[in-house]
């Protein structure tokens, strides 16, 4: 496999970072990806089917997600449904990103009052 | 589950599904089923715990925030086309293949970017618009009459099913000629093709019963006319079969304009009684909107009704039959069956049947064959309009995207990718190709209201032409493609260009040069357009040049004409009529203004009526293959004088000629030299039809019986009281009175004079000589000023092309220019520079345009009188305008250049 540079794909859009980290607790299907971003973001970032489609598609094409071992969930059209899980390159991307966030926080120094700083 | 929310469902996620199909295959293939599970998942989520307006509402924006998205995301998907999935192949994403935006809220930024800038340079927009207004309202009027005349099918049932049918005769060359009442019996009942079959004839009759009486076309049908149609009528009924027996004839039907026009649009019209060239009828039925078989002018229908002494006989063909063939039969297996029907007609028939066939057209292609060639020139026409557009456009951004090349360069620099400044691009050209696209439609409009007058009566179908849905979508279509496609194209070209090179200031990178290139061509190419539409409307005006000095064989100034067509049952009797249009030629003649008075048929220029067969005395009577044809035409004394034709030998026919005298006749020159090529006609003897043989006691000069463009025809005349009157029941003329002074006093006191002879019959077509030789012209000067218009068009357009790029080529070579004259150039060489530029271009596409003319040159032929395609002096003509337009246009740049100011022009940059 050849090495994916993670440099290269630094900085992340945000919601392609959001949708990373709602998969790192567990696979999730299309629909649970939406919700999961929308509750994490406390509904700040919402995805539309088709930009959520085309986002999947991407992460599949370069590797940061892959298709998981399917559930007992069904379709309405019977077929069993997708999930998608994150990879450990998918993680190691998100790492990188955190990082440079926490970079940036801490460059901001005293911009942020104390309650609003991170901890 | 609820049922509604089921169906509700349902219904949403199919439309979705629907919307999918914006995304490449690839992509649905892969996701589209899972994106409408992920949708029902949804909808369920978000709407199912809503009742009632909130649940309606709710669903609502969710189908349309998913639907927009869907629309915005998939195109872009589908333009990139750069999905693939490569199942852990770990390629190297460049910044394009992860995009950081949501492409909808960055759609929605472009627009709002857009008008910005649109509004800040309100020219240009306003250029653009206009200029694809122009093309767009040109093409769209066009098209509705295209549309409407020769692509709706017709508005019957089933209406492929139906033909029309004629008798035909190959030998004699002859594919359409009428039907004799007889012959459709025998069609009738001894066909295996047809599942009905009728005729018809078109005819005039004289109405009163309404407020005054009226003359009206109308048409004499079968029963089986209506039956053949299956048209049912929105009123009462069609006829019954035995309606047509004589006797039981006295039924009308009547079409929607003349119950509406007429009869008041009174719903309890039928039952009420009209008299019609003196009889009593009843209306039985009125026929809905949109029924106009055979044309629109037919306001009654009318049983034929006919004894068989007025049908006529087996050879008489003059009627017009139009027939249903039976469901799943094909045209050319109907053809053949016919041929062999025709064959046993032939042997059953031999005196009058022999050499005829019968003939059967699809309906649709029968009514527009005539008015088909000139709508499809005409829309070439328009398309040209349409392409020099294009290459206006193309010109435009071009210059634009120049302008812009550092804003593009730093968008790219700043992570762009290609894609998202291409959407960019699409998005900002968007708007302003609807703007054209609605300034256009109204154009068109209006076109269409311009072009009302000359086209009833010429364009079939005129009533089904409108700006319908398909117009719409036809324009919509080729605005958007025409604004996007070329609003893109140039600046895409230019987006391959070196980043570096364009931010530099003053460069003059290759992809400028490459640009320059592009801009010459396309002009180039516009002014070759131009050319050909130019010289299109060069040879018709030639053409039309050439008619209005025809000769129509008569004097036609000061000449007042006007029609009177008593029934045979209004007047019985021949000599009664005789003596009513004697004493109207008496009393028009004591008349102080009026220099002379007559009467004949049918006018010249109305059309090749009463063709007959003639034997001529001592020679083989006509037969197959050898039969002498002419023109009969009944008259009044002193016709020929009064309408100025010459006498060319011999003498005219007079008042003594009369029921009791010898039959005589007057033939034209055409007909003395065809028949009697090397001997004096005077004193041979003709017949036609009736068992007297006429003496030919004179030759007149040709009158021209049909159009202008008409070759003359053989022709004779006899004197009212010897002449037959065929199968039209009336005993119509049209007097002539040659007038001096003014015309409007004539016209009343000759009214006065008819209503004091003949108070009731109604007088109609009232029109001066001049006006019955300026409506023949009519159809070639319209078409003459519709091609000039679009040649005007076109014109202008390229000019403002080679404008443009003059312009700019002076502004680009500002600094040479400033060179020049500082090291003592003249200012006329300046100028020659900038109008040599220009004229090399005009050459160019001057030379290309006549080349691509003189080969669609021969398409315009059948508009042509009197002018070969490749007419020379048209050609020359169409060089010196362009040149022409070429040196205007470069004119106000080249002066631009000659004031460069040299030191200006050297410290800039």
């Amino acid at each position: 496999m050849q090495q994916v540079d993670i440099q290269a794909l630094i900085p992340l859009s945000p919601t392609y970072f959001q949708v990373l980290l709602a998969l790192r607790s567990g696979p999730l299907h299309g629909y649970g990806i939406m919700k999961a971003v929308e509750e994490a973001s406390g509904g700040s970032v919402t995805i539309e089917l088709g930009s959520l489609y085309r986002m999947i598609a991407r992460l599949l094409s370069t590797g940061l997600i892959a298709q998981a071992e399917s559930g007992a969930d069904v379709t309405h059209a019977g077929k069993a449904r997708r999930n998608y899980r994150v990879t450990s390159l998918g993680l190691e991307v998100a790492r990188a990103e955190a990082r440079r966030l926490r970079d940036a926080l801490v460059a901001a120094g005293d911009l942020l009052a104390d309650g609003e700083a991170v901890q | 589950m609820n049922q509604a929310v089921g169906r509700e469902l349902r219904m949403v996620a199919a439309f979705i599904g629907l919307l999918l199909l914006l995304y490449p295959k690839r992509f649905r293939l892969t996701f589209a089923g899972e994106m409408r599970d992920t949708f029902r998942q949804q909808y369920r989520d978000r709407v199912d715990k809503h009742r009632g307006i909130r649940k309606l509402a709710t669903g609502v924006a969710l189908t349309f925030k998913t639907g927009s998205n869907i629309i915005g995301s998939g195109l872009v998907e589908r333009f990139r086309c750069s999905f693939r999935t490569t199942r852990g192949q770990g390629r190297e994403p460049n910044r394009q293949t992860m995009p950081r935006d949501n492409v909808l809220a960055s759609a929605v930024s472009d627009l709002r970017f857009a008008l910005r800038s649109l509004r800040r340079q309100p020219g240009f927009a306003a250029v653009v618009v206009l200029t694809l207004a122009v093309g767009i309202g040109a093409n769209t009027t066009i098209f509705s009459l295209v549309n409407g005349v020769l692509l709706r099918p017709m508005p019957y049932e089933n209406p492929d099913e139906l033909v029309r049918a004629w008798t035909s005769n190959i030998t004699r060359g002859i594919s359409r000629w009428g039907v004799s009442l007889h012959d459709y019996e025998d069609w009738r009942s001894r066909n295996d093709v047809f599942a009905d079959l009728g005729v018809y004839n078109v005819n005039w009759i004289n109405l009163s019963g309404l407020d005054r009486p009226e003359r009206v076309t109308y048409a004499q049908v079968t029963p089986s006319f209506f039956t053949t149609l299956r048209t049912s009528p929105m009123y009462g009924r069609t006829f019954t079969p035995d309606e047509n027996i004589p006797g039981n004839a006295n039924v009308i039907i009547a079409s929607y304009g003349f119950w509406k026009n007429s009869l008041g649009g009174d719903p309890e019209a039928v039952g009420r009684k009209l008299t019609i060239d003196g009889q009593p009828m009843t209306l039985v039925g009125v026929m809905p909107q949109g029924f106009a078989f055979p044309n629109q002018e037919v306001r009654l229908w009318k049983p034929f009704g006919m004894t068989p002494e007025q049908e006529g006989t087996r050879a008489g063909r003059w009627v017009s039959a139009v027939a249903r063939l039976k469901p799943g039969m094909e045209l050319e297996a109907a053809r053949a069956s016919l041929d062999a029907m025709g064959r046993l007609l032939e042997q059953d028939y031999p005196g009058t049947n022999e050499g005829f066939g019968i003939y059967v057209e699809p309906l649709k292609a029968a009514s527009v064959r005539e008015v088909e060639r000139t709508l499809l020139i005409l829309w070439g026409c328009a398309t040209f309009v349409l392409l020099i557009v294009c290459a206006n456009l193309a010109n435009l951004f071009l210059a634009r995207a120049t302008a812009r090349e550092r804003e593009i360069a730093m968008r790219s620099a700043l992570g762009a990718g290609k894609s998202r400044l291409i959407r960019q691009l699409i998005v900002e050209s968007v708007p302003v190709a609807l703007l054209g696209c609605g300034v256009g439609l109204s154009l068109a409009y209006w076109g269409l209201v311009l072009l009302q007058p000359w086209a009833a009566g010429r364009v079939p179908r005129l009533h089904e032409v409108s700006i319908d849905v398909t117009v719409l979508a036809y324009s919509l279509l080729i605005s958007l493609a025409v604004g996007v496609l070329f609003s893109v194209l140039p600046a895409y070209r230019s987006s391959g260009l070196n980043l570096q090179l364009s931010l530099k200031e003053g460069s003059k990178s290759s992809s400028g040069r490459r640009r320059n290139r592009a801009r010459g061509g396309l002009v180039v190419a516009q002014i070759a357009l131009a050319v050909v539409v130019v010289t299109g409307a060069g040879l018709l005006v030639r053409s039309l040049t050439a008619l209005l000095n025809t000769d129509p064989g008569f004097r036609s100034e000061h000449v007042l004409t006007m029609r009177l067509a008593p029934s045979w049952q209004e007047i019985p009797e021949r000599s009664t009529a005789a003596q009513v249009y004697g004493r109207i030629v008496t009393d028009a003649a004591a008349l102080p203004f009026v220099r002379s008075a007559s009467a004949i048929n049918r006018l010249p220029l109305s059309g090749r009526w009463w063709s007959a067969y003639i034997d001529i005395e001592g020679r083989e009577p006509s037969s197959s293959g050898r039969e002498h044809i002419a023109l009969t035409r009944v008259v009044l004394p002193g016709y020929h004088e009064t309408m100025g034709i010459p006498l060319v030998w011999g003498r005219w026919i007079e008042e003594t000629d009369g029921a009791d005298g010898l039959p005589v006749t007057v033939i034209n020159q055409v007909m003395a030299d065809t028949y009697w090529p090397d001997q004096d006609p005077i004193g041979s003897r003709l017949s036609f039809g009736s068992p007297a043989w006429y003496t030919i006691v004179g030759i007149s000069g040709n009158e021209q019986p049909a159009d202008l463009a008409d070759d003359p025809f053989p022709m004779f005349y006899v004197p009212f009281e010897q002449g037959s009157f065929g199968h039209f029941q009336d005993w119509g003329m049209s007097f002539v009175f040659r007038i001096e002074g003014d015309e409007q006093t004539a016209v009343t006191a000759v009214r006065q004079v008819v209503a004091g002879v003949a108070p009731s019959i109604p007088l109609h077509e009232v029109r001066t000589l001049e006006q019955v030789v300026g409506n023949d012209l009519v159809g070639q000067k319209f078409n003459t000023l519709l091609v000039g218009a679009f040649a005007a068009i076109a014109l202008l357009l390229a000019a403002v092309g080679v404008y443009s790029v003059m312009a700019y080529l002076v502004t680009q070579r500002t600094r040479e220019i400033g060179i020049r004259i500082a090291l003592g150039a003249a200012r006329s060489s300046v100028i020659g520079l900038v109008i040599g530029r220009g004229l090399i271009l005009a050459g160019g596409g001057l030379a290309i345009g006549l080349a691509v003319s003189s080969w669609v040159g021969r398409l315009l032929t059948t508009m042509l009188y009197e002018t070969s395609p490749i007419d020379p002096l048209t050609y020359l003509s169409v060089c010196a305008i362009l040149a022409l337009a070429a040196v205007t246009a470069c004119a106000v740049p080249a002066l631009r250049a000659t004031r460069v100011d040299p030191q200006a022009a050297l410290r800039a940059e």
